[in-house]
């Protein structure tokens, strides 16, 4: 258990630099310059004088630079990713990446944690019933929602609750601050993991519904509750733990859509905006502080894993 | 029990993280934004950085939104002497920065001093360059930097010969610079030629002043480029000090940006909304959502919502009485490349007469009646009509198919036979695509020609227009001043906004001469007919019409809300009528 997580962790560096230089290698190979803009331009002097600011005319030492930092006299270095500066950002200049990253993480944590908690509990308990009263129409009304979450996009579901309680109703306003405005993004964006999650848990309940020991349970005289409850769920929840990894990385980091319709700050935008603006920069700190996430959750399911099933060993 | 153990750890999570943002009282104004690049009004760009720099801070000079008349602002009057090259400033005695110290003079070139550094390195820095001797001092400070970078010493003496440089800044700046602070009260600029619109220009946020000692607390030499650096926390809230109507009360990253009043403003107690807050949206479907629904007071621009059609016409029905839309001081344009080789290749479009074929069967009343429905005025000239006082812009080439098949004939394509495939280059997005459609179906159904389309992405096709990488490319234009240069300069041979690559020695030496010619009548008439030789004659480009606007507000709560041309809401003057 210890020696994986120690791998992993030894890992993070190495993928974490190797995305690193994918990322930069695709960012300066992406045409336009970030410091060009429509209307008037500065004067030619000016041009140079701002590109030589940045290290922009200059690939290989903007690369070092970035990621070890500058040499300082008298020895050592100052700077760079190692040290946790991401850098300035070249299109919102009174800002760095740092500050940019850090206002916005936090707000894309909150909605994809409150979207994959609603996604939890309304994905398995509708798996459940599902399972419980198979064929009923209670079955059947569960897996057509479901069906109906996975293939809806977000934008679909997002613009409709918004037309509803928006605009027509007006008890729920759009942007971020308050609880009552994390219900509409987080229900949106809670949708099609719900729809995936109560179709995960409605196919391993039923499957572990006929096996040995759930009926031994039954036999002993357990009641249906406690069999379904602490019996079946324990072992027909595995495979939603394993969804639940990407699950959370994805609605944590992949929320553009949605940031969009709501009109929430969070990292989503960047993501497009620093690739459009060509803002360098942002876009590598943005991949990289991703990169970091998506490796952590996947490691934290697997840890997860082996707490609630104890057939499975990670050395 | 280990099942509920994530699902307690999300919740905890939910709770934590909801606690840290409280609401907080509405602003007296609510409005939206879409992007903000910077506060430090020395180096704004954008549209609505300036509008916010014209909030916060005021130059020697300023406007009436009303009809974009000059006004006084930090100076009280000024006196120019006849040759009109120079200007002396009277600073008014209650002019203050934001935390009660007195705006003088010295503010004024402190300002200047780091503006015209490439360590700055201003966009606007053009409008620097109108002082005399400006341009001197620029290269002084960039030999200077150069000479530091290329020294053959430690760093630590390379440092300390950089710092030297910047305790130099003020001396050379006296030396080489036209500016003179007489007294705290008095300023003395003199300009490098005459220039008719020089008080539009120190209206401006290029020209803005600059708190001494706030930004020095945020300067410094760096070690390794030599420059200077101003470290842009000054212009968040704790730190930034300014001497316009309004101080910077919050600032969350692309969230919300909220304006208080500044007490110490001299015409503190004409500012009516005490408060102003802009909340950003990414998206204008989203600002418009949020205004529909009482969120917002006010909308500025709200041109880029697909359904501005439908707003316009329900204005023209009566049905929207918060519809507000007037022209912009834009042009929208196509531009022809005129270079004689594309690649290495001779260029077909070099062929006046073929611009002139292209640009007299383009049906402009059809583009805006039914490709962008939008009822733009359409225009045969750059500069748009009744924005600039006593300037009457000329009539360019008409709408003529017949002309225009003949021209293409003459010119070795009779209906349009051996013409080559061109290239129409414009930006993925923004409706654009349509008008090139509508436009190459114009150019096939009149002349029988073939256009290829080609969109392109907003980077890639800002570089391949600028160098000239297209036949026909899709173009706009705004304004900066009240002056039609800052339109006919668009033709003009090697400006650098002359995407056309257009060079004519004679419409060069008619620009000049106009820049030579005192009386301000003249000199205007010498300026339309420039604009319409280059229009009829050179024809580098064929104006299409200008944009219109749209703003979003409720006539009956708001008043002040600029309608004029121009187009800078200032935001002091807006006034919310409360009821009695």
């Amino acid at each position: 258990m210890s020696r994986l997580i120690f791998l992993r962790l030894a890992q993070l560096p190495l993928l974490l630099l190797v995305i690193y230089t994918v990322t930069f290698v695709l960012a300066w190979a992406v045409p336009g310059n970030p410091l060009e803009q429509e209307g008037r331009k500065p004067p030619k002097e000016v041009e140079e004088a701002m590109r030589a600011q940045y290290n922009l005319d200059d690939p290989v030492a903007f690369y070092v630079q970035y990621l070890i930092g500058k040499p300082r006299d008298g020895g050592g270095r100052t700077g760079g990713v190692l040290t946790g500066d991401l850098g300035p950002s070249l299109k919102y200049k009174d800002w760095t990446v740092g500050q940019i990253v850090g206002d916005a993480l936090p707000v894309s944590i909150q909605l994809g944690a409150a979207a994959i908690l609603i996604a939890l509990i309304v994905g398995v308990t509708a798996g459940v019933i599902g399972a419980v009263k198979r064929g009923g129409p209670l079955d059947l009304a569960t897996l057509s929602v479901a069906l109906i979450g996975i293939s809806m996009p977000t934008f679909v579901t997002g613009s409709l609750l918004l037309m509803i309680f928006t605009l027509q109703l007006r008890w729920l306003s759009i942007g971020w601050g308050s609880v009552s405005q994390l219900i509409m993004p987080a229900i949106t964006l809670s949708l099609p993991f719900a729809a995936y999650i109560a179709r995960l848990t409605r196919l391993g309940m039923i499957d572990v519904m006929s096996s040995d020991f759930v009926r031994t349970a039954r036999a002993k005289g357990v009641g249906e509750g406690s069999v379904i409850f602490k019996h079946a769920l324990k072992v027909a929840f595995l495979p939603v733990l394993s969804f639940l990894g990407p699950a959370a990385a994805a609605a944590m980091t992949g929320s553009f859509v949605v940031e969009k319709v709501f009109n929430i700050p969070g990292m989503g935008k960047y993501f497009v905006d620093a690739v459009l603006n060509k803002d360098l920069f942002l876009i590598m700190g943005v991949v990289l502080v991703y990169s970091t996430l998506l490796i952590v959750f996947n490691l934290l399911v697997d840890l997860a894993y082996s707490l609630v099933d104890p057939r499975i060993e990670l050395d | 029990m280990r099942l509920i153990l994530p699902l307690l750890l999300l919740v905890a999570l939910l709770v934590v993280s909801i606690a840290i943002d409280p609401p907080r009282p509405r602003a007296d104004l609510v409005t939206g934004y879409s992007s903000i690049e910077t506060l430090d009004p020395q180096i704004g760009r954008a549209h609505e950085d300036i509008e916010i720099a014209y909030a916060l801070f005021e130059g020697l000079v300023t406007f009436d939104p009303k009809d974009f008349s000059m006004v006084p602002g930090v100076a009280a009057s000024w006196d120019i002497s006849d040759d009109g090259t120079v200007y002396t400033f009277h600073l008014r005695p209650d002019a203050k920065w934001s935390n009660g110290d007195p705006v003088t003079a010295g503010d004024f070139r402190f300002a200047w001093s780091l503006g015209l550094t490439p360590d700055t390195a201003p966009p606007y820095i053009d409008f620097l360059y109108y002082i005399k001797g400006a341009k001197d001092y620029y290269n002084w400070a960039q030999q200077s930097l150069t000479e530091i970078n290329e020294m053959d010493a430690p760093p630590a003496e390379k440092l300390a010969a950089a710092r030297q440089r910047v305790e130099r800044f003020g001396e050379k700046f006296d030396e080489l610079v036209g500016v003179k602070v007489i007294d705290d009260r008095t300023l003395r600029v003199e300009l490098q030629e005459y220039l008719p619109y020089f008080t539009e220009i120190a209206s401006t946020w290029a020209l803005f002043p600059l708190h001494p000692p706030t930004i020095r607390a945020h300067m410094h030499v760096d070690p390794f480029s030599y420059r200077l650096r101003r470290d842009p926390q000054w212009t968040k809230p704790e730190n930034i000090v300014c001497d316009g109507p309004y101080v910077l009360d919050t600032w969350e990253f692309k969230r919300r940006i909220r304006l208080r009043r500044n007490e110490h403003f001299h015409s503190a107690k004409d500012v009516n909304l005490a408060t102003i807050e802009f909340v950003h949206f990414q998206d204008y479907v989203t600002m418009f959502t949020a205004y529909e629904s009482g969120e917002l007071d006010l909308v500025v621009g709200a041109t880029p919502v697909p359904f501005a059609p439908d707003l316009i016409a329900a204005q023209r029905e009566g049905k929207r009485n918060d519809v507000h839309e007037l022209d912009a001081y834009g042009t929208y344009y196509y531009v022809f490349n005129t270079r004689p080789t594309v690649e290495g290749k001779p260029n077909i479009m070099a062929d006046v007469r073929l611009r002139k074929a292209l640009a007299m069967t383009i049906d402009k009343k059809r583009l805006v009646e039914d490709v962008t429905r939008l009822h733009q005025t359409t225009t045969t000239c750059l500069t748009p009509i009744g924005a600039i006082n006593g300037y009457d812009p000329p009539q360019g080439l008409p709408y003529d198919p017949d002309q225009g098949r003949k021209l293409l004939a003459d010119a070795g394509f009779p209906n349009g036979q051996g013409f080559p495939a061109i290239s129409l280059l414009y930006n993925t997005g923004g409706g654009h695509e349509f008008v090139a459609q509508a436009i190459a179906h114009m150019w096939k159904e009149q002349l029988n020609i073939d256009v290829k389309l080609e969109a392109q992405e907003w980077k890639v096709f800002l570089r391949n227009r600028n160098v000239g990488q297209f036949s026909v490319a899709r173009s706009g234009w705004f304004g900066d001043y009240s002056d039609p240069t800052t339109f006919v300069d668009l033709m003009r041979t090697g400006n650098g906004n002359n995407d056309a690559g257009f060079s004519d020695a004679k419409y060069d030496a008619m620009l000049d001469a106009a820049a030579a010619e005192r009386d301000q009548t003249k000199r205007f008439k010498m300026l339309s007919e420039a604009e319409h030789y280059g229009l009829t004659v050179g024809v580098p480009l064929v104006p299409l019409y200008y944009y219109n606007i749209i703003h979003l507000y409720d006539p009956n709560e708001l008043t002040g809300v600029t309608q004029h041309q121009r187009n800078v809401q200032m935001y002091w003057r807006i006034k919310r009528i409360r009821p009695e």
